[in-house]
This record gives C-alpha cells, sequence and structure tokens, in this order.
C-alpha cells in the first residue's frame, strides 16, 4: 500500500529538487533560456529544441521525463506534437500558449496534453506543474496508490470510498465515481469530456450536461470549504483537476 | 395660337369642298328632296372634323346650315323659315352635325391622350429600368440627363447636387456643351440661388421670352409639385428666375422632405416643354432626386464601410499586440522570479509590475473581444459555489492577506444557472479585484452568493470611499477612472467595462448600488435554473449502491 503524505496547507513550495529530464519545444531563445534557467535552478536537467521537428526527435531519442511543448511553433502546429509523442509513449505534455482560448486548450488535453499555462505565467505554478505531473508519473509507475489523504479526508480505492475520521462520507455512486477518476489521475487536468467519458456512459449524454453541479455537491460533502476548494481544482472553461496538497 | 400652314390647307380645302359640293347641287335643287343635300353636306362636315378638328366641323356645319337654307329651300335666296318641314331638316342637320363632330373630337382626343400617356408611362419605365441597371450611381444621374433632355429637346441637362455647406456640386450632365461649360453654368445658376429664396422657386422661360401667359398651367402644374414637396412656387410670371438664357428651366429636387439639389435644363423647346405631362414632369425629376439621394446613401455606405473597417483593424491590433506581449511578459517575469529566488530585492518588483502589465493586457484584450462579439458564449449549466471557489483561487496571489468573507446562502435554493463560467468568472474576479483596489487594505471584503427567485445573485461588498452619485454609471464606461481615486490605484479603466458587457451577453446584470455603512456594493445577476434531475442522486454508474458498503 502506498500512501502519499498530505498536510492541509497549500500553495508550500516543496524544498526537494526536480530530478528529471524536461525537454522545452520552444521557437522564443527567450523563453527557452528563462524556462531553462527556473528548472535548472531546481535541479532539472533540461534539452531544448526550437522547432517542432527537432523537438520530436529529441523526445524519440533522449525519452524525457517530461516536456514543455510551446504552441506557435513555425514548422507545425501543437496537436501534431501532441498527436506524435503520445503516439509511442505516455510522458507528460504541458502547452504553452498565449492565446486566452479555452477552446484550444480544450483540444490539446483532449488530444493527450497533460497540462496548459497560459501566458504569462509564473516560475512557482509553472514548477508546481511540473512537479505534480512528474510525481503522478512516478507514481503511476510505482504502484497505483490505493490510499490518498488529503487534510482530514482519506479517499480509499480499496474500500471504494472517502472517509472522514475513519468514518465513511456518503457518496452516491455517481459522486464516487467522478471521485475516483479524479483521484487517480491527480495533478492531470481531466476536461469535461473526458470526465464525462469515465463516468458516464456515452448514452448518458443527457445527465453530463449536471457534472459541474454533481462536482458542486462532491465538493459539499469532501472539502472543508466548498466555496474555496482545495481538492476538485476548477480549470475555468476546461475542465478540473484533483490536486493533494503537499506536505512541507 | 397662330395656325400653321396645314391647318389653314385644311380649312380653305374643306370649305371649298363644301362650296363645291354645293354649287353642284344647285341646279338639280328642283327636282331633289332636301335630304339628297343634307347628307352629302353632313358627310363633308364629318370628314372635315375628323381631319381639322372640331371648330372646322362646327364652321361646316354653321355654313351648311345656311347654304341648305338659301340654296336649297324656297324661297331660294333668302333666309327663310316657311315650313315646319324645313324646320326638322335644318334643325336635324344642325343637331348632328353638331353631336357627330363633338363624338369624333372626343374619341381622338382619347385616342391621342392615351397615346401620349402609353408614351410617358414608356419614358418612364425605360428610364426606370436604365437607373436599376446602371452600375453607380453618378450613371444612373447621367441617365436621367440624357432622358430629360431628350423629351424636352433641350441642349444640356445638368443635375447638382447639394452639399452640407449649402454649395451645389456638378454630378451629372448630358447635352452639347458639357464639362466645363457645364460648371460654369452650374456656377450661374449657383449665384442666382444663392440671392434667391431657393430651393422654393422654380421658373420657366419660354424661347422667345413669350410664353408668360402660356406657361402659366405649367406653372400651377409646378407649384402643385413643388407643394406636395413641401416648398412653394413664386409665379409672378414676369420675373425671371434663371440666367437671361432663354429657355432654361430649374428645379429643386427633394427626396425626404429635404432638398437634394437641383435640376437644370437648357435651351427647352417649347412644344416639348408643353406637350409633357405633368406626370412625366414630376417622375422624371423624382428619378433625379432618387438619383441624388442614391448617391448620397452610396457614400455613406462607403464611408460606414471604412469606417467599420477601421474599427475592425483596431480590434485586430490590439488583439495582436496584446497577444504579442504575453510572450516578453512571461520572460520577463521568470527571470524576475529567477532573480527573486537569488535574493534580488528589484525583481520582486519587477515581477509585481509585470503581473499588472499582463492584467491591463488581458483586460484590453477582452475589452475588443467582447465589443467585437468575438467573445462565444458557452452557456452551461454551473453552480455558483464553483464559480466563487474559481475566482477565489485565481485572486488568491493578488489578494494575498486580504479576508474575503463568503457568504454561500442555498437555502432558497440550489444556486444553478446557465451561464458561461470564464466570462462569468471574469465578471467575478474583475469586481473582487476592483473592491480590493478601492478599499483599505485592512477591509474586509464581503462576498455573497444567493438566490432571489429568477436570479442567482453575487453581491461584492467593500469598505471604499464608495462612487459619487453623477459617477453611478459612468463608471461602467471604458477607460472611466475616478478623480477622486487615490493615486497610487493601478489600471485603465477597463474592469468594470468589461464586466458589464460580459454580465448582459449572457442575459445577467451587472449594477452598482451604495454600501449602507459606507462603501460599494456591486451585484451581479445570473439568470437561474431549476430542474427536478438535479436533486436526482439516483445511480448512474454501474456500480451498485452496495459496493459502497463494502
Amino acid at each position: 500500500m502506498t500512501t502519499i503524505p498530505v498536510s492541509p496547507q497549500r500553495f508550500v513550495v516543496p524544498a526537494d529538487q526536480l530530478d528529471a529530464l524536461v525537454l522545452i519545444i520552444d521557437d522564443e531563445p527567450q523563453i527557452r533560456a528563462a524556462l531553462s534557467q527556473v528548472l535548472e535552478e531546481r535541479g532539472a536537467r533540461v534539452v531544448a529544441a526550437a522547432t517542432a521537428a527537432e523537438g520530436m526527435a529529441i523526445a524519440s531519442a533522449e525519452r524525457p521525463d517530461l516536456i514543455i511543448l510551446d504552441l506557435g511553433l513555425p514548422d507545425a502546429s501543437g496537436d501534431v506534437v501532441c498527436k506524435e509523442v503520445r503516439s509511442w509513449s505516455r510522458i507528460p505534455i504541458v502547452v504553452l500558449s498565449a492565446r486566452h482560448s479555452e477552446a484550444e486548450k480544450v483540444r490539446l488535453l483532449d488530444l493527450g496534453a497533460d497540462d496548459y499555462l497560459t501566458k504569462p505565467f509564473g516560475s512557482m505554478e509553472l514548477v508546481a506543474r511540473v512537479r505534480a505531473h512528474l510525481r503522478r508519473v512516478a507514481s503511476v509507475e510505482s504502484e497505483a496508490p490505493v490510499l490518498i489523504r488529503a487534510g482530514d479526508v482519506e479517499i480509499d480505492f480499496h474500500r471504494r470510498g472517502a472517509f472522514r475520521n475513519g468514518e465513511r462520507i456518503h457518496l452516491t455512486p455517481l459522486e464516487w465515481s467522478l471521485l475516483r477518476t479524479m483521484a487517480s489521475q491527480a495533478g492531470r487536468t481531466l476536461t469535461h469530456r473526458q470526465l464525462f467519458d469515465a463516468v458516464w456512459a456515452r448514452s448518458h449524454g443527457n445527465a453530463s450536461q449536471y457534472l459541474r453541479v454533481f462536482i458542486t455537491a462532491l465538493r459539499k460533502k469532501i472539502e472543508p470549504d466548498s466555496s474555496a476548494p482545495q481538492l476538485i481544482v476548477t480549470e475555468p472553461g476546461v475542465g478540473y483537476r484533483f490536486e493533494i496538497p503537499r506536505a512541507t | 395660337m397662330k395656325p400653321s400652314l396645314r391647318t389653314t390647307a385644311i380649312w380653305v380645302g374643306a370649305t371649298s369642298a363644301l362650296l363645291v359640293l354645293v354649287a353642284v347641287l344647285t341646279p338639280y335643287r328642283g327636282q331633289i328632296y332636301q335630304v339628297h343635300v343634307v347628307l352629302p353636306v353632313l358627310l363633308l362636315v364629318l370628314l372635315s372634323s375628323t381631319v381639322g378638328g372640331e371648330r372646322l366641323g362646327f364652321f361646316l356645319a354653321a355654313i351648311g346650315f345656311v347654304a341648305i337654307d338659301v340654296v336649297f329651300q324656297p324661297p331660294y335666296g333668302e333666309i327663310s323659315f316657311r315650313q315646319p318641314r324645313d324646320w326638322v331638316v335644318l334643325l336635324s342637320f344642325g343637331f348632328t352635325a353638331v353631336v357627330a363632330t363633338r363624338l369624333l373630337t372626343r374619341a381622338r382626343n382619347d385616342a391621342e391622350q392615351a397615346r401620349r400617356r402609353s408614351a410617358e408611362v414608356q419614358q418612364m419605365a425605360d428610364l426606370g429600368s436604365a437607373m436599376l441597371s446602371a452600375v453607380t450611381p453618378a450613371e444612373a444621374l447621367r441617365t436621367v440627363a440624357a432622358t430629360l433632355r431628350e423629351i424636352l429637346k433641350a441642349s444640356d441637362c445638368t443635375i447638382a447636387r447639394a452639399l452640407p455647406n449649402g454649395e451645389l456640386e456638378l454630378v451629372a450632365s448630358d447635352g452639347a456643351s458639357r464639362d466645363v461649360s457645364a460648371m460654369e453654368r452650374m456656377g450661374d445658376v449657383h449665384a442666382q440661388l444663392a440671392t434667391r429664396a431657393w430651393p422654393d422657386e422654380a421658373r420657366y422661360t419660354d424661347r422667345a421670352g413669350t410664353g408668360a401667359s402660356t406657361r402659366s398651367d405649367k406653372l400651377s402644374m409646378l407649384r402643385q409639385l413643388l407643394d406636395t414637396q413641401g416648398a412653394g412656387v413664386n409665379d409672378t410670371s414676369g420675373e425671371m428666375f434663371a440666367t437671361p438664357v432663354d429657355g432654361r428651366l430649374v428645379l429643386p429636387l427633394h427626396a425626404d422632405g429635404r432638398t437634394v439639389g437641383v435640376l437644370t435644363i437648357d435651351d427647352v423647346a417649347a412644344s416639348a416643354w408643353h406637350s409633357m405631362g405633368t406626370t412625366t414632369l414630376r417622375g422624371l425629376t423624382q428619378y433625379a432626386a432618387l438619383g441624388l439621394d442614391r448617391l448620397r446613401l452610396h457614400a455613406e455606405a462607403a464611408h460606414a464601410d471604412a469606417l467599420r473597417e477601421a474599427d475592425r483593424m483596431k480590434d485586430m491590433v490590439l488583439a495582436s499586440v496584446s497577444h504579442d506581449l504575453r510572450t516578453p511578459l512571461t520572460t520577463i517575469k521568470l527571470l524576475a522570479a529567477a532573480g527573486a529566488r537569488r535574493g534580488e530585492v528589484a525583481s520582486v518588483q519587477i515581477e509585481e509590475e509585470a503581473d499588472r502589465l499582463a492584467r491591463m493586457v488581458g483586460d484590453l484584450l477582452d475589452l475588443s473581444r467582447a465589443r467585437s462579439g468575438q467573445w462565444s458564449l458557452a452557456l452551461d449549466l454551473n453552480t455558483l459555489e464553483d464559480l466563487v471557489g474559481a475566482a477565489m483561487r485565481q485572486l488568491n496571489p493578488m489578494l494575498g492577506e486580504r479576508r474575503v468573507i463568503r457568504d454561500v446562502r442555498d437555502e432558497a435554493g440550489p444556486l444553478v444557472g446557465k451561464f458561461d463560467f470564464v466570462a462569468a468568472l471574469r465578471v467575478l474576479v474583475n469586481l473582487l479585484e476592483n473592491a480590493a483596489k478601492y478599499s483599505p487594505a485592512e477591509s474586509v471584503i464581503d462576498l455573497i452568493a444567493r438566490r432571489d427567485g429568477e436570479w442567482l445573485m453575487l453581491e461584492i461588498q467593500d469598505r471604499g470611499p464608495g462612487v459619487p452619485d453623477e459617477d453611478c454609471e459612468r463608471i461602467f464606461t471604458p477607460f472611466f477612472r475616478s478623480p477622486e481615486r487615490p493615486a497610487n490605484v493601478p489600471g485603465a479603466g477597463l474592469g468594470l467595462a468589461v464586466a458589464r458587457m460580459l454580465a448582459e451577453a449572457q442575459g445577467g446584470r451587472l449594477t452598482y448600488a451604495a454600501r449602507e455603512r459606507g462603501g460599494s456594493v456591486f451585484t451581479f445577476a445570473l439568470p437561474a435554473h431549476d430542474s427536478p434531475e438535479v436533486e436526482d442522486e439516483e445511480p448512474l454508474t454501474e456500480e451498485r449502491p452496495t459496493a459502497l458498503s463494502g
């Protein structure tokens, strides 16, 4: 059984280093340099590519732990890179875009990207996302977590339920299904579509419009303050992401 | 009217024919009945009136009357009415001749009128189709000028348009002396118009200058024409309106109750002028007026197109600049953060300023998107709790230690509505940022989410100075910045404008009210949505409820 240690604190920069190889695909040299600096300062190793073709070549040769992909590359769209990388690997892809477009985010996430950052973003935000994805992949590779502890709430995959102080929180089957889907991919933004597909059979498309309503109901049961959620985070216009608060 | 040569010939011929007939029949007057005389004479009268008109008919009828009485009724050689039988013959002749002549004339006139009408209708139809098929308004006006010149057999026809400053501008001309001379003539006309009560006058000067009496009918027709167009005519006939050039017709052109220009026709042929029907003249001037109006609309449309294009370009530039600013802003933020980690104090400030710039860029981009209608709304079922949570998360770095007391009241019904989450979030974030900017740093901001009948209400209350009454609405206009605001408050005055635009775009409202104990209350209302399914907690997955207790 793998237990992920958690604390009720959020927005805490962990002291631990990023021990990973990160590939940056970006045609802007300044951005490449700035991203490299931020990531290297935290212990990551960085390789960079200026074009999609070069990026895909490095990706298959070096097998990085994570790819940061800027959209608007001169030679190919981000869609192409996402699809190509996804065809042979589950390497986390974090997309960067200057366009403030939810539709674009959703499209890329549905194509297999793991996360999306809109420029301008802060270094803390970037590092937090990178770290979350590296951790998620690491945990998937070792052993799927059986228990996630978030604050005073435990999510027990084995007993199929959520518990507060040892007492079972009453969840409807749908709420449990939503929670299980999100918590098992903690750190990853799931689009509305991806959640529909995982929780509802496609034939229940009519019920899917209530996704946001069900999420609110679920939050009321597991979040300490449902109007300031800490576990189920809304990615506006895109979907939801389960976040596990990190211990300091 | 001076009789023409042809008319004279017809009269002389017809009269001679009657005299010859009488002369031929005179030797037989004792042997024939009077009716043998009356019938040929009557025939001649009718034939003559057919060719020569009503007057000739009456004239011959009178001669015939006298001739029958004097030559063929005894006692011969004197006007006498001895026998009742003679009376019957004479009166029958006279009555038949007059009635038949009248009928013939009327039929002739009717036919003539019908012919003229059909010609007029044809002219109008031709002009109408020519105008419609003209590609440009200027071409259409040239067609009108050419048609008018042709119909009136004039030397020149020009159409000038009235400019807003009162000047006349030549837009179309047709005739022998076009171009330069047309411009000169327009100058003449304009000089006179300037000294006259234009456009309330219209004058026709006959070629020979003798038409003062005969044109009164035309002038009354013109007055009628102009009266229907809201103008009047001064018909003191001796006074000449136009230049001393004879035969010039000057007509003001009206459309939509406004004077849009002047029509000038030179060297109008008197015959053409007299034979032209009222309808034709009215129709032709209206065509000219419509042509000018079309010219104006054409120009206005071109202007509007240019404005729209300029507006579109502005939005594009704005969007492109905002977009292009994001990449360098990212670099600045990342490098500043790296500097801050190394302990460089200035770096913290650089990052803050970069954030501020990023917010302004976002506001500008949002404004241009909202204004150009490019913000495609996705109206989905959403909850206020979700919205409030997302706003708090987004504002966390900006609010810092600032306390926002959230009060989510769902007792009155679920806080579910059909709205665009991203747009509604933008509104709420802008309102909270606004509250944070305009109230003391240590003061509390209240955020109340509640249900009010058909509406979901979000109230944002701050304890700042509030808004002066006169600015209550102006604060929602782009780039408005209160003159009383503290100097250190950042922003371009776009947040509230964008917020209101986005609130209304999705059927919501955004209003301001003063807070009771000082400060502002911004109320953001969104349409609520009730659905029975929301409460429905029946299992929707294949998992059986028993699995939960396992």
